[in-house]
Order: structure tokens, then sequence, then C-alpha cells
């Protein structure tokens, strides 16, 4: 299967296929752009990506394409911050710094959950959480309730939904902990496609 | 201020101040061992924007942008060259027959507005879907369902073929609509079992929570919790009876509940869980029940072995098929 998503890749004359490739990917690419930029940005980060992509047509990607489009992604958000730095006042600037601390970590190996076909695996993790931890987790990140809201709803106090939450990401990480830490040294290929 | 849990948390959530982003960036700088397991915990927050796509990124828009910004680099490059157009009629050959190419599926795409995304699960799987809306849907083996990108428009409809159990969000305003081969469900918020496979005769709809209508050819019907009807595919008929919802929902614990269900249809479950094909013959097994529970993470020997418990059975593995025919004596073998 895999090889013959390859030869998809490319085109008949050895170019890539821009089309195909924009379809599989840019949406991964985006949230991960949004990761360390505004959605905006990371709108115009994942065209840029692409558009460079089509000035180098010709690029030989073969051996690590899902690595070369997440380290393009990172590099441009980097390059923005560091503009957006030299614009903005003191204050703001540690978001920047942050952020900007937030991509060397992705870029000295670690890679994020998004480069991988992890959904099944989280919603494992999920369901393995003790169930009032669980509770309060998917009503916060799915169904997007303030955490006062779910406070009120459950009868217990903001605090306690917070310790929750911390506690539900504790616990998924450790589940996860086959996948998540990896080094990078032989990004997987195209078989991480991310539906 | 609050801890340093807090703060992490909140900005995990983009909702900390920026007093507070100094104080965490600050622990950052001063615990440098602690920042892999920080940035981990706000990676698997961050990675489900994706699982739920709660941005409405639109690829089919974007691919767009992209076109029109290539199309006019294009251009620029046709100008500011004029010497060597012959080799540019080359590219332009190229990169047009793309364009065409690519915007003619746009427009496709544009004119179906929203993409429709198919979930299928094989033969012995279970799969759990969460939607962009907060509803989730359990997908049985052998099934498949066609969900919609985004929900536009005033209804939330997806299309299912075998069985699935639906927790929807409540939203009064976008009904939640679930299409099977001859029947509509009509959901505001509530919890529900299909089974509808298409090489079963019959339709199951089971009501844990809340309210549905029953759309089907023959006229409306509104159904109440513990309730269960039966749409007979042939002739349209639909009966109502009352049954505990639980037992036809726990396949996606990983176990199936059958309390005198027909034991060919008993048969056909276990096919698809384990991914085996049973070779039978009908009339061994006609009109028989079977009550028991199974599970999936037990082997197909287990079901087997408690199928032998109450009629006598030889079977024979042989790889992904299964033999099993009924002792016709009064002495009981097994291989």
């Amino acid at each position: 299967m895999n090889a013959s998503r390859n030869k998809q890749l490319y085109l008949d004359n050895g170019h890539l296929n821009l089309s195909l490739l924009f379809q599989e990917y840019s949406q991964p690419l985006f949230y991960y752009a949004l990761k360390f930029v505004d959605q905006e940005v990371a709108k115009d980060v994942v065209q840029d990506v692409f558009f460079k992509l089509w000035e180098d047509q010709s690029l030989n990607v073969s051996s690590s394409l899902n690595g070369l489009l997440f380290t393009m992604v990172r590099n441009k958000c980097l390059q923005h911050l560091e503009k957006q730095k030299v614009r903005s006042r003191y204050q703001e600037e540690v978001v920047s710094q942050m952020r900007e601390d937030e991509i060397l970590f992705y870029s000295s190996g670690a890679s994020s959950l998004i480069e991988k076909e992890l959904q099944m695996q989280l919603q494992q993790a999920i369901e393995a959480l003790p169930e009032k931890c669980r509770e309060v987790f998917v009503m916060s990140r799915f169904q997007d309730k303030m955490h006062k809201e779910i406070a009120a709803e459950l009868g217990v106090s903001v605090k306690m939904v917070e310790k929750h939450i911390s506690k539900a990401l504790q616990i998924i990480r450790v589940q996860l902990k086959d996948y998540l830490p990896l080094l990078v040294l032989f990004p997987s290929c195209f078989s991480s496609s991310v539906k | 201020m609050g801890n340093i849990e807090e703060i992490k948390s909140k900005y995990i959530r983009k909702e900390s101040r920026q007093e507070e982003d100094q104080v965490l960036f600050q622990w950052l700088q001063d615990h440098p061992a602690e920042r892999k397991e920080f940035y981990q915990e706000k990676d698997i927050w961050d990675s489900y924007d994706l699982v739920k796509d709660s941005k409405n990124y639109s690829p089919e828009i974007e691919s767009r942008k992209l076109h029109k910004r290539i199309r006019k680099a294009k251009q620029t490059k046709l100008v500011v060259l004029p010497y060597i157009k012959v080799a540019a009629v080359f590219v332009f050959a190229f990169v047009s027959s793309w364009l065409i190419q690519s915007q003619y599926l746009n427009q496709e795409q544009l004119a179906h507005e929203v993409e429709m995304r198919e979930v299928s699960v094989p033969k012995g799987q279970i799969n759990q879907i969460f939607l962009v809306d907060g509803s989730r849907i359990w997908l049985n083996s052998e099934s498949t369902i066609e969900i919609p990108s985004i929900f536009t428009g005033d209804e939330r409809v997806v299309k299912l073929s075998g069985e699935a159990f639906f927790e929807v969000a409540k939203d009064a305003k976008h009904p939640f609509k679930v299409k099977v081969e001859g029947q509509t469900i009509e959901v505001l918020g509530t919890s529900f079992n299909v089974r509808a496979y298409p090489n079963s005769s019959v339709i199951q709809t089971t009501l844990n929570t809340g309210k549905i209508t029953l759309q089907t050819k023959k006229g409306k019907l509104a159904i109440s919790p513990g309730e269960q009807t039966e749409l007979d595919k042939a002739t349209g008929d639909l009966t109502l009876k009352k049954v505990n919802p639980s037992n036809f929902d726990s396949w996606k614990d990983g176990r199936y509940e059958f309390v005198d269900e027909d034991l060919i249809e008993v048969f056909k479950v276990v096919e698809r869980w384990y991914d085996v094909e049973l070779i039978y013959s009908k009339e061994d097994f006609e009109l028989m029940n079977f009550s028991g529970v199974i599970k999936r993470n037990n082997s197909i020997q287990h079901f087997l072995t408690l199928l032998g418990y109450s009629i006598p059975i030889n079977y024979e593995i042989n790889m992904e098929k299964v033999k099993i025919s009924k002792v016709k004596e009064a002495k009981q073998t097994k291989n």
C-alpha cells in the first residue's frame, strides 16, 4: 500500500503531486503550526510551505517527506515569531519566547502526536481514564465547556475541575509514553498520514 | 497568582495572562527537567484540535488560494523573462494541466459544499469516533459510517451501514439524523444503538436515553427509553418491544450479551467479531436460541465451548474457517 501511495505522490515527470500532497497534509500541518502561531498566520505558513514546494518541484524527498514538511512548518513559524519579536513591545515578548522554546523542543527531535496517526491510541487512553477524570476531560476538551460550567454541572469546585484536567493529561501522557518522546532519527515517511 | 500547576494548565488552554506566562517561562528556565513533560501535556491538548477539526480548516478553500498564488507567480515569471518563453510554454503546459485538473475537482467539491468522510471498521475490530459537535459514535465490526467533514445547514446527517452506538450532543436547532437503509432516525440529544447490517433482514434500533423519532416509508414513530424497534426490510413492518438497552450496546465495551437471540444471528455476530467464517448447515441450528455473553478478547474457542454446553457440537478450526456441526447421536466428541 505504501508503495502505491509513494508513486501517486509523484507525477509521471518525477515532480511532486502537489494537489495530493496538499489534500493529505495541509490539515495536520495547519494544526501543527497552530501550536506556535495564531490561526491566520498558521494558514499562511501552510500556504508558504506548499508554495516553496512548487517553486522547487524537482525536490527529492522520497525518504522523509513527512519529516521535511513538519520541519518546514516549524522553520516558517520561527521566522514569523522572530519578525514579531522585533515589532512587539516588551510584555508581549514572553509569549513569543515561550513559543520559540516549544519549537526548539520539537526541533531537537521530539515529535508531536499530530505527526502520527494516533487518534485510536488517544481515544483508548481517554477511555482508560478514571471515570470522573474522563468525564471532566471530555466535557472540557470536546464540548468546549467553561470550567465554571463543568464545576456547576458536576457540583464540584473549579479547582477540582482543574485538578482533574491536569491529572487526565498526566495519565494520558504516561499511557502514550511509547509514542510521545520518540527521537526521530529516521522520520517515518508516508505511513503516518493523518486523516 | 496561583501555583505553577494551575498556570501550566491555564497556558495549555490558552487562558493565561501575561504575568502568568512570565512566571511560567521563568519556571521552565529554572526547571529544565520538567520541560519535556510540560510540552508533551500541551501536545496532547493541542492534538485534539486536529481530531475535532476545531477551527474548521478547509483544505479545499486553502488549496484554491494556493493555486491563485501559483498562477500569479507564473504570470510574473513570463513577463520578467520573455526570452525563455519557449521553455516557459512547456512549464506552463504542465502547471496548467495540473491547475485545470484540480480546479475542476474543486468546483465539484464546491458543488457539494462539504466533503463526506467515510469511516469503515473491518471485521474483528471496533472503533470510536468523536464528532465536531461533541457527539460520540462507537462503530462495531464490519460497519461503515459517512460523516460530513463539517456540519453545515440545519441538520446533522450521517449515514450508517452496520451497527453503531450513538451518544448525540444536544443541539435543538440542529437535529441529528441517522440514515440507514429503509429508515431515518431523528434525534435531538440522546443515546441509542442501531443495528443495520446489509446481510440481516431486520434493522434494530434501541433507545437508552432521550427521545428519537423514526421515519420509515410507512410513517413516523416516536420511541421512548427502554424501547426497541425492529424494521422488517422486506415488508417495511415495524414492531416495538421493551428491552434492557444495556444488553444491546455492551459490544462497545467489548462484550456481547445475548438473551434468547436467534442462533443464526448470533453466528453472524461471531463471524464479524472474531473475523472468521463459520461453515454450518442451516438446518442444524434453525429455530434455536442462544443466551450468554461473549467477549471480544476471548477466543473463538471460548464461544464454541460455551455453545457446546447447550448443544452437542463438533467443530474444526482451520485458519479463519470454522466448521460447526451438530452431533446427531447422543455421544459427544470434540476435536
